[in-house]
């Protein structure tokens, strides 16, 4: 299980996570979504311990940062960097040296076969296209099996091919029982499989919603993203004019009420969201 | 430890096949290979040590100045680094892979410091180019052994402390910030020590004579001991290890969290390496809507790219004085001073100052309106004779090249008392010298990475190396032996700038050829 709590990180001024305490059961795929700027990438690498932030992240009870946190934990970054002067078989090896794995190759073998890499294997990082270092980044990442897998914009330069063999793979790994936490502004990154939402807005998680839950009640997770984020921007637009956001919390409230539990952090949506407007104008002034 | 191991032997292997593929590569390197062998040979054949019979008297003196200077020069700036996150160096793929992998963060530490082994061991280098003097120095050949030896172990002696030192003040912001300004005061505290020795009469002998005694030395802790063990002294070989000792315990009793700032140095290197070329262009560019926005100040046609670079550099120097006129001068100012207290004779100031000379131009010769037109589309789809064009380009950097040195050679010349026509020569060699560079970057830039670029490289190299070079040197000794000489003299220095032209001039058509091939693709 993944546990973050009360995890917050500053960049000067600017909360770019704030507080925030989040619990992943194992074998689910737990999915962050959030504008641009929410603090998504921020809590994805704090979580691979990449950054210095207050707060604590256990994983299965084991602190993140510890070596033994480390290796129950698979990354695949944002932005894919290989070794120039490794080939695609040798960032596979590596990975299974470093991970100490036993009888690697097969797996390796059937990775490559599933992201078409096999006639790649001997091209070295710096001949591949951002795609390809993609999928390298993404097999290397599965390789070791860990208990918990952070995706960052996984789906990012990747042909609609690329697209269809990761969502199968994400089939496959949570077959396996490999839990993931998918940081994504694509809400279709993984059609129906997953389990969890987080919806992020400046720096904080203001909506957590189970798959079933929104099944429940008739919503799609793209509309229940716009219910959530979109009356922030217009709270957000008035207060930059000037207008009472009044008629927004409202709202909120109106939209908290009709269902319960699942905006965790509309109650008070209005005070919240020009809390959360005035800070991001400090940190932008900062 | 075993990953760690594999990707060294995968990344060496891997380099070894790329350069395979490309020859001019293998080949540069066959190069300088070639050429330390052959300073090591040529030094220990062409001069005996009866040769070097008039300096013996002062060879501990030399060797603990040039001791204490290299101890000195590393010592502080690898401590400076420590307290900065200059001391973490990591690749983007070092933070994805290894700084997320299950490793203790005091490995991935000492993995980062294994990254800059190859530096260190590409500045012994620098010692091996010295066997032969020092074995004219009266070094013996296990001596030298033990010395280069010494000289590893202290770099990695002193990468070990300043890991720890960094670890110390990793979270302590304050701490951080005082250990930064005590390691500037002392350095600023060393150099105004030894302006105000010198300034004070004292010479380079007395200095070493002081810096050799073995009480200086061990009181000053890690440099000094260095700086003695690199003299061969035993006790501080057993100080240098206890301080690696406990560099490294103090390394892993702490619990450091780097990654964040590791992973943003990674960044910024990449970036640096990865924009620069961008970055370059995006200036350029901005400094191009500038000057259009006032106008070029006269030009047509081929010579537009001359004004438009004239006014580039009107703008960076408004009153024409820039950090290279600032160094010649200083060199001169400093090389009067020594000359006028007989520390160095006046024939010694002018070489000195030549080479001053040779290096500016060549550091700042780096970033040449030249190199910079030749990544510009415009220059190769613009109107006009691209002979013409280069031809003008290169006039601009070349007056300010002259501007730069005359104000120095002057003063140089009128403080030493200089025959005119010697700091004519200099003038005269530092101007041949730009053009030779110019007409480097213009093939280097063409053709670079091909067979013909690295041969035309290989091939300036040794025309400077054993043509002009023995001629100027030839022609400076002339001045000091006879008058009769001069006339000789300045006949072969004027040989020498008509050579450079000719050869800049046949530069000029290669990069011609170049940019018509890249129009017409």
């Amino acid at each position: 299980m993944l546990e973050i709590r009360n995890l917050s990180k500053y960049y000067g001024r600017l909360a770019a996570n704030d507080h925030i305490s989040l619990r992943i059961p194992d074998e689910k795929i737990a999915l962050l979504v959030g504008p641009n700027g929410a603090g998504k990438s921020t809590l994805i690498k704090s979580v691979m311990g990449l950054l210095r932030y207050d707060g604590e992240v256990y994983l299965d009870g084991v602190l993140n940062k510890s070596r033994e946190g480390r290796g129950k934990i698979g990354y695949v970054p944002e932005i894919p960097h290989l070794y120039d002067l490794l080939t695609v078989w040798e960032h596979l090896e590596f990975t299974a040296r470093m991970y100490k794995l036993k009888d690697w190759e097969e797996e390796a073998e059937r990775l490559l076969e599933r992201f078409e890499l096999s006639d790649k294997r001997n091209k070295l990082g710096t001949e591949l296209s951002k795609g390809m270092q993609q999928k390298v980044s993404i097999c290397c990442a599965i390789l070791p099996k860990p208990r918990f897998i952070l995706f960052d914009e996984p789906m990012i330069g990747l042909d609609p091919h690329g697209i269809k063999m990761l969502k199968e793979s994400f089939a496959e790994l949570k077959e396996e029982k490999i839990s993931m936490l998918i940081s994504t502004h694509i809400l279709d990154t993984v059609d129906e499989l997953w389990d969890i939402v987080c919806i992020m807005m400046n720096g904080k998680i203001v909506a957590v919603a189970e798959h079933e839950e929104l099944e429940a009640h008739g919503e799609s997770l793209e509309e229940l993203f716009f219910r959530v984020t979109e009356p922030y921007g217009e709270i957000a637009e008035d207060m930059r004019l000037g207008k009472n956001s009044g008629s927004s919390a409202v709202l909120e409230e109106e939209r908290a009420a009709e269902s319960p539990g699942r905006v965790k952090a509309g109650e008070k949506a209005g005070e919240k969201a020009a809390s959360d407007n005035k800070r991001k104008e400090e940190g932008e002034e900062a | 430890m075993q990953a760690i191991l594999y990707l060294y032997r995968c990344k060496a292997k891997n380099w070894f096949r790329q350069a395979i593929k490309k020859p001019a590569k293998i080949i540069f390197i066959l190069f300088i290979a070639a050429s330390l062998i052959f300073t090591f040979i040529s030094g220990s054949f062409e001069m005996t040590t009866e040769d070097f019979g008039y300096f013996k008297p002062q060879v501990p003196q030399a060797a603990a100045l040039v001791a204490w200077g290299l101890a000195a020069l590393i010592f502080f700036s690898l401590l400076y680094t420590a307290t900065k996150s200059g001391s973490l160096v990591f690749s983007p793929a070092d933070v994805h892979f290894i700084f997320t992998g299950p490793f203790l963060p005091q490995n991935v530490l000492l993995y980062g410091m294994l990254n800059l082994m190859g530096s260190i061991i590409f500045s012994t280098f620098f010692l091996l180019y010295q066997v032969p003097n020092l074995l004219r120095l009266g070094f013996t050949r296990g001596g030298i052994a033990l010395t280069i030896f010494f000289y590893l172990f202290g770099f990695i002696v002193i990468s070990l402390l300043r890991q720890a030192l960094f670890l110390l003040i990793s979270e302590r912001e304050k701490l951080g910030r005082a250990i930064r300004i005590l390691v500037v005061l002392l350095i600023g505290a060393g150099i105004l020590a030894l302006l105000f020795f010198f300034l004070k009469g004292g010479r380079a002998g007395e200095l070493a004579l002081f810096l050799k005694k073995p009480a200086v030395c061990l009181s000053l802790p890690v440099l000094g001991w260095w700086s003695r063990l690199l003299m061969c002294g035993w006790i501080c070989f057993v100080l240098m290890l206890l301080t690696a000792v406990l560099s490294v315990l103090y390394s892993y009793q702490t619990h450091p969290d780097f990654y964040e700032e590791g992973a943003q140095q990674a960044e910024v290197l990449a970036a640096a390496k990865a924009s620069h070329g961008e970055r370059r262009r995006v200036q350029r560019k901005e400094k191009k809507v500038k000057l259009r926005k006032k106008g070029l100040a006269g030009g047509q046609g081929e010579s537009t790219f001359f004004f438009l670079h004239l006014l580039e550099m009107q703008r960076k120097r408004p009153y024409l004085f820039g950090i290279p006129t600032a160094v010649y001068l200083f060199a001169a100012g400093i090389l009067a001073y020594l000359a006028s207290v007989s520390a160095v004779s006046d024939i010694t100031a002018v070489y000195i100052f030549l080479w001053i000379g040779i290096l500016i131009i060549y550091f700042f010769g780096q970033n040449t309106p030249l190199l910079e037109d030749l990544q510009q589309p415009v220059f190769y789809y613009a109107p006009g004779s691209s002979l013409k064009k280069i031809l003008w380009v290169t006039l601009c950097p070349l007056l300010y090249s002259a501007f730069d040195i005359l104000p120095g050679l002057i003063l140089a010349a009128v403080f030493l008392d200089l025959p005119l026509i010697l700091p004519i020569a200099v003038f005269l060699l530092v101007l041949s010298f730009s053009l030779l560079v110019f007409g480097i970057q213009l093939i280097v830039t063409r053709i670079a990475g091909t067979m013909e670029g690295t041969f035309a490289t290989i091939i300036y190299l040794l025309l400077f190396y054993f043509l002009l070079l023995p001629g100027l040197f030839l022609s400076i000794i002339s001045f000091t032996l006879a008058d009769t000489a001069l006339y000789s003299a300045v006949l072969l220095l004027l040989a020498g700038v008509v050579f450079h032209i000719l050869l800049f001039i046949l530069s000029a058509f290669v990069g011609v050829r170049a940019m018509r091939k890249g129009i017409e693709k």
